[in-house]
């Protein structure tokens, strides 16, 4: 046999002989020791990391060149939590797997945090430099209770300063992403990041370093605190604007701070921390328990020898690792466990809609993990019947070319299909044709030769009324039958595609399809159900990921990854600090349904009340029991809004206590005077036109459902006129005008002046629209309502 | 002075929420926190379609009720009674529409 494979160990507390070091030679490897103290040049990292096949590693940075120049690497783990020091896309395009040991010093950065807090409070620091110096201080210090600890961040370090804290009778705030489902500690207030700020006495952080969070401690956030408070930072330097921290701290804007963390570390000569009074630097020593060392340096030791055998258990890339052909895993010692999982379907969603923005590092994570296509909702009926019934899009181009651009380029780069569905909000055939216009400019200005393929989805009448009168065009719960007119009156109609316009599309040579009218699932459906996958698991995970990140603890965090395969599926957020957990997962198929255990396609109904639920680690879920019941008829639903009629809108605000109690009387005042006055000047009766009158701070919300009572203290009242053309409505909301500005209870004996909110008061809203149809089709086969294009070559041109 | 008033659903609740499902439909979630309060809000005695439809407005035959221990969640859905964006429309995403039913107080 060939000599052993090395694995080069850098933390610095791990040495030749310990029991860290027995582990990995009992396993087979021969270790290199070169312990990392301070910093390391690239250069020598790479020298040390020569004909190494895995890594236990400290901080030093693990750039794209050091895995290039590190062929024979193929693991790499972290001693610890935070992983921002490896660029994990590299190490993921050169084939290495990177882990990470999340939680294993947690219980240590909490009672280091503790020790923070109590420093500062009582100035441990400059009183043992003062007696060491000969001096006696006898300044005096504040006590921990009573005080308010803001926490930011709740993963689990933050989690485990909790009972800590309490115990010192410190009351406890939070400030997270995790939503509200998610927060088990009823002791724990959790706020706003403003209110966190401006309420902390101690201010401690445990939230990763992102791009969203560096420097999230800024001059602006600095001049929020308390100048009381104290900074603890146990996380990681550059979360700190230093810079302004010693500024704050030097001009008496905050009290002090401990940081156990820098922006360089070692902290630089010239650091603006060194000499602030009140500023105490420690050495990145909070995690260094002999505990937290023995358990991470035995758990990173096992996971290096796992990940090396192929079965990374903590790995933040391992699926491309497990399943890459380009570099089949390779096992240093026989692997004893089941080999190589079943054939599976990767599907990455980066967030709940084109346009809505997500970070661009969670799609490179998707596609680091192995994602097989991205899928995108471009669309949503829930804004309202105005998209639909104009045509046109409720996001902007700019933020939809945003989204796009990010992920054409990595469709590109990782040759991998991009499908977007309901283009343009409502999935009409102008909304198709706006974002292919967008994706089209960017092919151009990036030179991406990918072929575009648009399915469109809209509906003509004429048509529909051939099905209606065949009887093929039923109504879905609380519709009634449909009558040919309300089809004629309709500006736009589109049909709700099932996934095979888009197998069709992707089946034709299409790499990005842009797809009109889709149910939200099929587009997330579509490919994995070309590649074979299994219905049930496919369609429950289109649904579970169809929102983005709405399936996870932080929303807001960018959006998921469904692993599906023949038994179910496996679903994780792209950001590595989200969370997927049963609860947040199975809540998801309560999101926007009618009923949870049951969603019809137009082949059939997904049926999960069987379905299970297993968290398989603190972050990822397991989704088993899914049902797919194939209909037996294939109907295609139709979404419709007509115009009904045009608005004029004005706005005015009541303060006068006299009004306020009286309000209800005043607004019924309001509609049988303006009907005279309608009626004198236009010769036209209150039939022929709408006046809603809405007083806002009373009850114009909930109407007469509304629980409250009482008079309000002030009011706004929207007045909305509907007329059958702007000019009517126009005229009648100007006739309003002096009793919207003047109108008395009918007890007063004068004319109040009222508060216009602007000038003029009246705003002309344009058409008015409302969705008209709630029915489906039955159609013949499932591609034949759409139509499909696709160009001969790339779309650049 | 000792506040002997019971609380209301929203305050028991984790989260109660309203929200459009279709343009055509309301749905509203009461996420309760434990067992023993989801076992409250579940009693058919306390939340059926009767109370409901008096709360709403309702037709009590309109209205769908699920009640799923595994989330301790009670699901209720009915049909907008104002379609969406239409003139007289007050809550486009019905996104408020959840306030009377956290307004209950359980026995």
């Amino acid at each position: 046999m060939s000599t052993p494979p090395t694995v080069l160990i850098t933390t610095d507390y791990l040495v030749p002989g310990d029991e860290v070091d027995d582990l990995l030679r009992d396993a087979g490897f021969t270790t290199r020791h070169r312990p990392l103290r301070g910093t390391r040049e690239q250069d020598e990292l790479i020298a040390i990391l020569d004909g190494c096949e895995g890594a236990l590693i400290a901080n030093e940075p693990m750039t794209a060149e050091v895995f290039a120049r590190a062929p024979a690497l193929r693991a790499v783990v972290r001693t610890g939590v935070g992983y921002d020091s490896v660029d994990v896309a590299a190490a993921t395009r050169a084939g290495v797997s990177v882990s990470n040991l999340p939680g294993v010093n947690a219980n240590a950065v909490a009672e280091y945090t503790m020790a923070l807090l109590l420093a500062q409070a009582r100035r441990l620091v400059p009183v043992a430099a003062g007696v060491q110096a000969g001096r006696w201080p006898r300044e005096d210090g504040h006590e921990l209770r009573g005080r308010t600890l803001g926490l930011l961040g709740y993963g689990a370090t933050a989690r485990a300063v909790v009972p800590l804290a309490q115990a010192f009778g410190l009351s406890v705030r939070c400030t997270t992403g995790v939503p509200e489902g998610q927060r088990h500690d009823a002791s724990v207030q959790f706020v706003d990041l403003a209110e966190l700020l401006a309420t902390a006495d101690f201010l401690s952080l445990h939230t990763a370093l992102t791009p969203a969070t560096r420097h999230l401690i800024d001059a602006s956030a600095l001049a929020r605190m308390k100048p009381t408070a104290h900074l603890i930072n146990t996380a990681r330097g550059a979360l700190v604007d230093e810079t302004a921290l010693a500024a704050a701290v030097r001009a008496g804007r905050l009290a002090g701070a401990a940081l156990d963390v820098t922006g360089t570390e070692p902290l630089p000569a010239d650091s603006p921390l060194r000499d602030v009074p009140g500023i105490t630097v420690y050495s990145h020593l909070a995690g260094q328990t002999a505990e937290a060392r023995r358990a991470a340096g035995l758990e990173g030791a096992r996971e290096l020898v796992a990940a090396l055998r192929g079965r990374p258990r903590s790995s933040l890339n391992a699926h491309t690792m497990i399943t890459s052909e380009m570099r089949p895993t390779l096992t240093s010692t026989p692997a004893t466990e089941d080999p190589v999982p079943e054939e599976t379907v990767r599907v990455l969603v980066p967030s709940g809609m084109l346009g809505a923005g997500f970070p661009p590092e969670t799609i490179d994570r998707g596609i680091a993990l192995g994602a097989d296509v991205i899928a995108v909702d471009g669309g949503s009926t829930d804004s309202g019947p105005y998209y639909l019934g104009s045509g046109t899009a409720k996001t902007s181009a700019a933020a939809v070319a945003r989204d796009l651009r990010i992920l054409l380029r990595a469709s590109a780069d990782a040759g991998i299909p991009l499908i977007v569905g309901s283009c343009g909000t409502s999935g009409t055939d102008s909304g198709v044709d706006w974002v292919a216009g967008i994706a089209g400019g960017i092919l151009r200005e990036e030179n991406l030769g990918l072929r575009v393929a648009r399915i469109y989805s809209e509906q003509t009448a004429a048509a529909l009324k051939e099905r209606l009168n065949e009887g093929r065009v039923h109504p879905l719960p609380p519709m009634g039958d449909l009558d040919a007119a309300t089809l004629d009156d309709c500006t736009h109609i589109v049909g709700m595609m099932g996934h095979e316009p888009i197998v069709a599309a992707l089946e034709a040579g299409a790499q990005v399809v842009l797809a009109g009218r889709a149910t939200d699932t099929a587009v997330a459906a579509a490919y994995p159900l070309m590649k074979g996958m299994p219905a049930g698991p496919t369609w429950h995970a289109s649904k579970i990921i169809e929102c983005g990140g709405q399936c996870t603890t932080n929303p807001r965090a960018g959006g998921v990854l469904a692993t599906i395969d023949q038994g179910g599926f496996t679903i994780e957020p792209l950001d590595p600090a989200a969370a997927c957990t049963t609860t947040s997962v199975a809540a998801h198929m309560l999101y926007e349904t009618v009923n949870p255990f049951q969603m019809r396609e137009p082949a059939g109904t997904l049926m999960v009340a069987d379905a299970t639920y297993t968290a398989l680690d603190d972050r990822r879920v397991r989704v088993e029991g899914s049902r797919f019941e194939p209909a037996d008829q294939y109907t295609i639903k139709l979404e419709g809004a007509r115009i009904t009629g045009y608005e004029t809108m004005s706005f005015t605000a009541i303060r006068d206590p006299h009004i306020l109690p009286r309000i209800e009387e005043w607004v019924a005042l309001m509609h049988e005077i303006l009907a005279g006055r309608v009626r004198q000047t236009l010769d036209l009766e209150p039939s022929g036109y709408a006046v809603d009158i809405r007083p806002y701070g009373y009850n114009a919300v909930l109407g007469s459902i509304d629980p409250a009572a009482g008079p309000p203290r002030e009011v706004g009242v929207m007045m909305l006129v509907n007329a059958p053309d702007q000019a009517t409505a126009t005229a009648i909301a100007k006739i309003a005008n002096p009793l919207m500005l003047h109108l008395p209870t009918p007890d007063m004996d004068y004319l109040p002046s009222l508060a216009f909110a602007t000038s003029p008061a009246e705003s002309e809203r344009g058409p008015a629209y409302q969705f008209v149809l709630n029915h489906v089709v039955d159609a013949d086969e499932p591609t034949g309502m759409f139509r499909i294009e696709i160009p001969e070559g790339d779309s650049r041109d | 002075m000792t506040d002997d008033r019971r609380p209301t659903l929203g305050e028991l609740a984790l989260e109660v929420r309203s929200k459009n499902a279709g343009p055509f439909w309301v749905t509203m979630e009461l996420f309760m926190r434990t067992a023993e309060d989801y076992g409250t809000v579940a009693d058919e005695d306390f939340i059926n379609e009767q109370v409901i439809a008096r709360l709403y407005d309702l037709d009590p035959a309109d209205i769908q009720i699920f009640r799923i221990p595994a989330l301790n969640v009670v699901k209720i859905s009915y049909p907008r009674p104002v379609a969406q964006g239409s003139l007289r429309d007050r809550d486009i995403h019905a996104g408020q529409h959840h306030v009377p039913l956290a307004a209950l107080v359980p026995p």
